[in-house]
């Protein structure tokens, strides 16, 4: 027999089945039904075990507050642990398996942990596992991390995609219900943008769960025609399956859509998720009510469940939780199932009604003055036992109890931004505070209105308020007839009959006594209570049970629960798979890649690409027999010193600078002079942070009186653009001068070698003379190139060698560099990549990024005759302090391997005579193979470098635990005159 | 965070990078008698508030402006968004207005 | 692509670096590159920013705020930043549009070759803002006809100029991030393509 439990009615389509699985056994259920519903409508009451003691659990509620019924849903790559039953909406194929059980739900072997209660109580980490110390990492955490816990992950990459967007509106209506309906009908006929988000797939909220009416129809009925008219509104945004998962600075809020998990696997181009960023100028709050719990002996036995949820599985998914049921209630509400399930046929055994002025609200057996004490079963329910109020006991057989302990208005996102909410003793519970997020109003159930027409009410007069702080001025809906019920709660937070457990969080396994002990051994705030008993602090964030424990704290403190505390709601009101937080950044798309101009010519060559920041450049470009990199570089580096290699620099920053008072300007952001470089002349330029250390280096060259282009390090040039602009706009914005960078807008190679002229000489258009005379080293300026073609010629070389650079418009770089190529061919032309880029400089002894690595200065460099005394530039007076100029302070020298080893970069150094510990003398900053001279040599700091060149000193690597000896001489390993880069 | 930019309105956080303290507007004079230690100050000395806090914002995807924000530190409430330019030409206008008196 | 190199030696290619434009059309619209188009940059000096915007506003016919893009017979001109403007026109024709414009302008203004600095492409179809509200921040719903923004798109920095609102757009994004530009775009159009399918 299956669906034994399933009644008439309800939002199902019986038209047709869908098959699914839990546990390997196989079910079947409705388009409709959730997971939770087609099980209970399966008579399937063992959801799941309980995190510490594994005790069985079944579901308690019908939305996402639910904190038992978690499963691992899907399998393979796409198995999800911790889903909650409630919320996942069945679909043909489903399969879910219980988690934190073995071997079996039914049959768990750390059920055994139950008999040891006593020891596992508050705080029993600390008190437990604390001796010996070694025991934690090896002993202890891996054997409470298999014991306690959670589902399991599937261990595999998700398959999934995840998108994410962004959305602005006048007013964002949180929750449809019939306030959130109410809030958006309002809004939306007085034609202000709307977006009304609900995370269930059925908008409706409570009124697809109560049998009310309203405007003569049935609360579903007037919930489908409003969101019929709202659908057919082009102002309106109706996001369904859509959590508002928090309210964050200046009105955002986050908002996770649930695209394809109604779905086995999204179809393709599907993502699985959005996680929307939602601009909201003003919103209105309708997250209704979450029903609380009263604790009492065994209340956690399958088959206990909170009566809202109770009468939400009868009257929406037409499922009897049990065939014969009770109802425990401090309140009018709770009689409300029973009167429902009585209507649909279900054997009702008896309302216990703590109250004892209850009132008679239906045709079902009442015991008032009446209190659960004890439940019966194992597996599931099969019975409660209740003190009456004459004192007696009475055993009623059920196999499904009803608890009602009041409803706690979902106040979380309110609290998002420190918003505290306050005591209404009216209902026993929070509401809203006055501090709400900016532009918050909220309505309904939320505000503690529990009533149908106080919900409708509240709605549209939130909604009229939002959008008159907008200016907008809307017509308030005439409030629709609805039912304006009595509510009339007793406050009842726990039976206080009975020694056994009294369950208050049922995800985290926090009693009472839990409670009652925490306070005797002195933790007092509730903040304290939280994370010793670890009460609320489960995946549900204790939306069931944190007013319980509070009220239990207030019971020992003597004090009213708001004088204990209050309960504080963070992001994000239920859990987002880290997947959705990513979005589309993930993998290869985590960040954008930039290409250079040459870069599928480099493709073609078979080049190895580095990452250097966004920027994908040629590393090297192996040979055909070369079996090692360190082969390619040798060779590319070599060509570079006995003929002409081409690089390509286009990475390197490029910023424009114009302006009457350019020149000026670079005065002040370089620590060298350049009011007096003469148009077609490049200078080298050190930049220096205002605290006096090295930023960034680069040259500038002068086109014009007024225009210099001047080049930042690849890594460097958003940093170096940014700290431009600042020197520009807040520093010196009485200058003339304009900035903008073209990076992108040119193509640039550096041809370098001794043949360099030679084959440039091969492309420039002829009338421009590039010969030693006409161009001298450090010359620039504008020419053409190939017929006409408008270029760019620096002549600055970072190898050391006879060099330029020369830059052409970025659409004409792969050309380019073909010709070069090709014109190349009789001086054996080679491309070269990053690698060998580091060989040359090393060996020339130019400072690049591992050089000015943020603890340099220009003195450190050998630079400190650079930052000129003439003038004011960024960090002068601070790069003159004695700090960075102590005699023994460091300085950049050149180091020669004297054991035949490579020199590690990042190896320390120690004077010869002294032993390779503690505080060193100095650090290799770059390393390499010099093909050129033939053995290792490395660029450094050591302490008065500059006065020991000829000492051997030892070069320490204690993490691989090798040391070597190297000899300290100039940085300058070739070419010291420079009579190569000025042939 | 979202921040009144005064030419373009309000713009996402997001677009923006921080700085720090808008002390760094007032660089001293490097010719002072006293600029070391002016320097020193100016260079490594903040006040942390809880509370109002002026403060330079980047608009670095945007129009690459910077701004001079007030910023309630305690709140992410937002005061005021100057440009920055506009603030260093109005204090050295008074500066110079006051000297001349 | 048209090849308006001036010589025949060295040919362009696209910033995908292909000889013709990438196009691409999922769902109802379409990504188009757009190689044809010369871009300069023109930022006012500070003797007279105000000539400046008039001399940009007569070639289009008026004047262009920041935040807005101005459409006219040869040009295109959008504010980027206070006396900043971009100014776009056909490439084949005006691959010298910075030369013009300097010459034009002389002392008045800094003017910036930024022909290949950008990599300009057409984003069109119907209800176009699906595709777009899943890339970037703007309330597209306030950017009318002939506005501009320059904003971010996937971490990176992109000018978005609405040509016919929820219609046809521009995207301008630094040359070398053209492919992983195309690749987000294409991305949110193939999303916003499938979820504007009912399941």
């Amino acid at each position: 027999m299956t669906q034994q439990n399933r009644l008439s009615g309800g939002q199902i389509d019986r038209s047709r089945t869908l098959d699914f699985t839990f546990d390997g056994k196989s079910y079947q259920g409705h388009p409709g039904d959730t997971l939770a519903s087609a099980l209970l409508a399966n008579a399937v009451r063992l959801m799941g075990r309980s995190f510490k003691y594994h005790r069985p659990r079944g579901v308690i509620s019908a939305g996402s507050e639910e904190p038992n019924a978690l499963v691992e849903l899907r399998t393979g790559a796409r198995q999800e642990p911790n889903t909650r039953a409630t919320v996942a909406e069945l679909y043909d194929g489903l399969s879910a398996q219980s988690q934190n059980r073995w071997p079996s739900l039914a049959f768990d072997a750390l059920g055994v942990n139950d008999l040891f209660s006593n020891f596992l109580t508050a705080g029993f980490y600390y008190k437990t596992f604390m001796w010996p110390r070694a025991f934690w990492e090896k002993v202890y955490e891996p054997i409470i991390r298999h014991a306690a816990g959670l589902g399991s992950l599937s261990m595999q990459a998700d398959p999934d995609t995840y998108d994410k967007g962004f959305l602005h509106c006048d007013l964002l209506v949180i929750g449809a219900g019939p306030a959130g309906l109410a809030a958006a009908l309002t809004a939306a006929r007085s034609g202000a943008r709307v977006i009304l988000a609900d995370e269930d797939f059925t908008l409706g909220g409570r009124l697809n769960a109560e049998v009310e009416e309203i405007d003569g129809q049935s609360g579903a009925d007037w919930a489908a025609q409003a969101i019929a008219e709202l659908q057919s509104l082009a102002n309106v945004r109706l996001m369904r399956r859509t959590t508002v998962l928090g309210a964050f600075d200046h009105r955002v809020y986050g908002a996770l859509e649930r695209n394809a998990d109604h779905f086995a696997a999204p179809a393709s181009d599907l993502p699985r998720q959005t996680l929307w960023r939602i601009y909201a100028r003003q919103s209105v709050l309708c997250a209704g009510a979450t029903e609380r719990q009263i604790a009492f002996q065994n209340n956690d036995r399958p088959g206990v469940m909170m009566a809202g949820a109770l009468r939400a599985y009868a009257n929406r998914w037409a499922v009897a939780a049990g065939q014969r049921v009770a109802v425990f209630t401090n309140n009018d509400n709770g009689h409300r199932t029973a009167r429902d399930l009585v209507a649909l046929g279900v054997d009702v055994v008896g309302v216990v009604d703590s109250r004892p002025s209850a009132p008679a609200l239906g045709d079902y057996p009442l015991f008032t003055g009446a209190q659960v004490i004890n439940t019966t079963g194992k597996l599931g329910l099969t019975g409660v036992t209740l003190r009456r109020a004459d004192g007696g006991t009475e055993h009623l057989r059920c196999s499904a109890l009803g608890v009602s302990g009041g409803w706690n208005p979902d106040v979380s996102l309110t609290c998002h931004q420190r918003g505290r909410p306050v005591w209404d003793d009216h209902i026993a519970s929070f509401v809203p505070g006055g501090s709400l997020p900016q532009g918050m109003h909220v309505a309904g159930a939320a505000a503690g209105k529990f009533s149908t027409a106080a919900a409708l009410q509240s709605g549209i007069d939130s909604a009229v308020a939002a959008l008159a702080t907008l200016g907008l001025s809307a017509r308030p809906l005439p409030c629709p007839k609805a039912e304006d019920g009595a509510y009339d709660l007793v406050p009842l937070w726990y039976v206080a009959e009975g020694k056994g457990r009294k369950w208050l969080d049922l995800q985290n396994d926090v009693t009472v006594k839990d409670v009652k002990l925490a306070h005797q051994e002195g933790f007092r705030s509730v903040e304290h209570l939280k994370r010793y008993t670890t009460l609320g602090m489960a995946t549900d964030q204790g939306k069931t049970s944190n007013l319980g424990g509070l009220a239990v704290m207030a019971e020992m403190t003597g004090q009213s629960i708001p004088e204990t505390g209050t309960t504080i709601f963070r992001p994000p009101y239920t859990p987002v798979a880290m997947g959705a937080l990513a979005g589309r950044s993930a993998g290869t798309d985590f960040k954008p890649t930039r290409r250079t101009p040459s870069h599928a010519w480099a493709e073609e060559q078979g080049a190895v690409f580095v990452e250097a920041g966004l920027w994908l450049r040629a590393q090297y470009f192996p040979r055909t027999g070369e079996s090692h990199w360190r082969q390619t570089v040798d060779r590319e580096t070599l060509a570079v010193r006995s003929s002409v290699g081409v690089c390509d620099v286009t990475t390197l920053g490029k910023v424009d600078v114009q302006g009457k008072d350019a020149a000026a300007f670079l005065n002040l952001i370089y620590a060298n002079g350049f009011s007096k470089l003469p148009v077609g002349k490049c200078r080298y330029g050190l930049m220096l942070r205002e605290d006096g250390i090295a930023k960034d280096d680069g040259t500038a060259a002068r086109l014009a009186e007024d225009h210099f282009v001047v080049t930042t390090t690849t890594a460097n040039a958003g940093p170096v653009y940014r700290h431009m602009e600042f020197v520009r706009q807040c520093l010196c914005p009485e200058m003339d001068v304009q900035l903008i960078s073209t990076t992108d807008a040119w193509a640039q190679y550096a041809v370098a070698g001794p043949n360099a002229r030679k084959l440039l000489q091969k492309l420039v258009d002829p009338e421009h003379d590039i010969s030693n005379a006409a161009f001298p080293f450090m010359g620039c300026g504008e020419i053409s190139i190939c017929g006409g073609l408008r270029a760019r010629l620096f002549r600055i070389s970072f190898s050391g060698e006879l060099a330029y650079e020369i830059a052409v418009p970025t659409r004409y770089g792969d050309a380019l560099m073909r010709e070069l190529m090709a014109q190349g061919a009789e001086f054996d032309v080679t491309p070269y990549g990053t690698e060998a880029l580091g060989v040359l400089r090393i060996e020339k002894g130019h400072a690049t990024a591992n050089e000015l690595n943020g603890q340099t200065s220009a003195d450190h460099l050998g630079m400190g005759r650079m930052v000129s005394t003439k003038k004011d530039s960024i960090g002068a007076v601070l790069s003159r302090r004695d700090g960075l100029n102590a005699p023994d302070g460091l300085r950049l020298v050149g180091f020669e391997a004297l054991d035949g080893n490579d020199l590690p970069a990042g190896s320390h150094l120690y004077a010869k005579t002294a032993p390779p510990t503690g505080a060193s003398e100095g650090w290799l900053s770059s390393a390499a193979y010099s093909p050129h001279l033939g053995k290792s040599i490395a660029l450094g700091f050591l302490s008065r470098g500059q006065d020991r060149l000829g000492e051997t000193v030892t070069v320490a690597n204690p993490l691989q635990g090798q040391s070597f000896t190297a000899r300290v001489v100039s940085p300058h390993f070739i070419d010291p005159e420079g009579e190569r880069l000025r042939a | 965070m979202i921040i009144p930019h005064p030419l373009l309105g309000p713009r996402d956080a997001q677009e923006f990078t921080y700085l720090g303290d808008a002390s760094l507007l007032d660089r001293p004079d490097p010719d002072a008698a006293t600029a070391a230690e002016d320097f020193h100050a100016y260079a490594y000395l903040r006040d942390n508030p809880a509370g109002q806090h002026q403060e330079l914002w980047f608009h670095e995807q945007g129009d690459r402006s910077w701004l001079v924000v007030t910023r309630d530190t305690t709140t992410h409430e937002i005061l005021n968004a100057e440009l920055a330019r506009d603030v260093v030409l109005a204090r050295r206008a008074a500066a110079d207005k006051g000297a001349d008196a | 692509m048209p090849d308006p190199s001036p010589t025949p030696r060295l040919s362009a290619r696209t910033a995908f670096g292909a000889t013709t434009a990438r196009l691409d059309s999922l769902g109802p619209w379409t990504l188009t590159e757009r190689p044809d188009r010369a871009l300069a940059s023109v930022a006012a000096r500070a003797a007279d920013p105000q000539q400046v915007a008039d001399r940009l506003a007569s070639r289009v016919g008026g004047a262009i705020a920041l935040g807005q893009l101005a459409q006219g017979d040869d040009h295109d001109i959008f504010g980027t930043a206070q006396n900043q403007w971009f100014v776009m026109a056909d490439h084949t024709q005006q691959e010298d549009l910075a030369r013009q414009l300097k010459t034009e302008l002389g002392d008045m203004a800094s003017v910036t070759e930024q022909n290949d600095g950008w990599v300009v492409f057409n984003l069109s179809g119907p209800g176009v803002c699906r595709v777009l509200e899943r890339l970037v921040m703007a309330d597209l719903a306030q950017m009318p006809d002939g506005s501009a923004q320059r904003l971010l798109l996937e971490h990176m920095n992109v000018v978005l100029l609405c040509r016919k609102h929820d219609q046809s757009y521009d995207i301008l994004v630094a040359r070398s991030f053209a492919l992983s530009l195309h690749h987000a775009v294409t991305t949110a159009m193939r999303s916003a393509a499938v979820l504007a399918t009912p399941s």
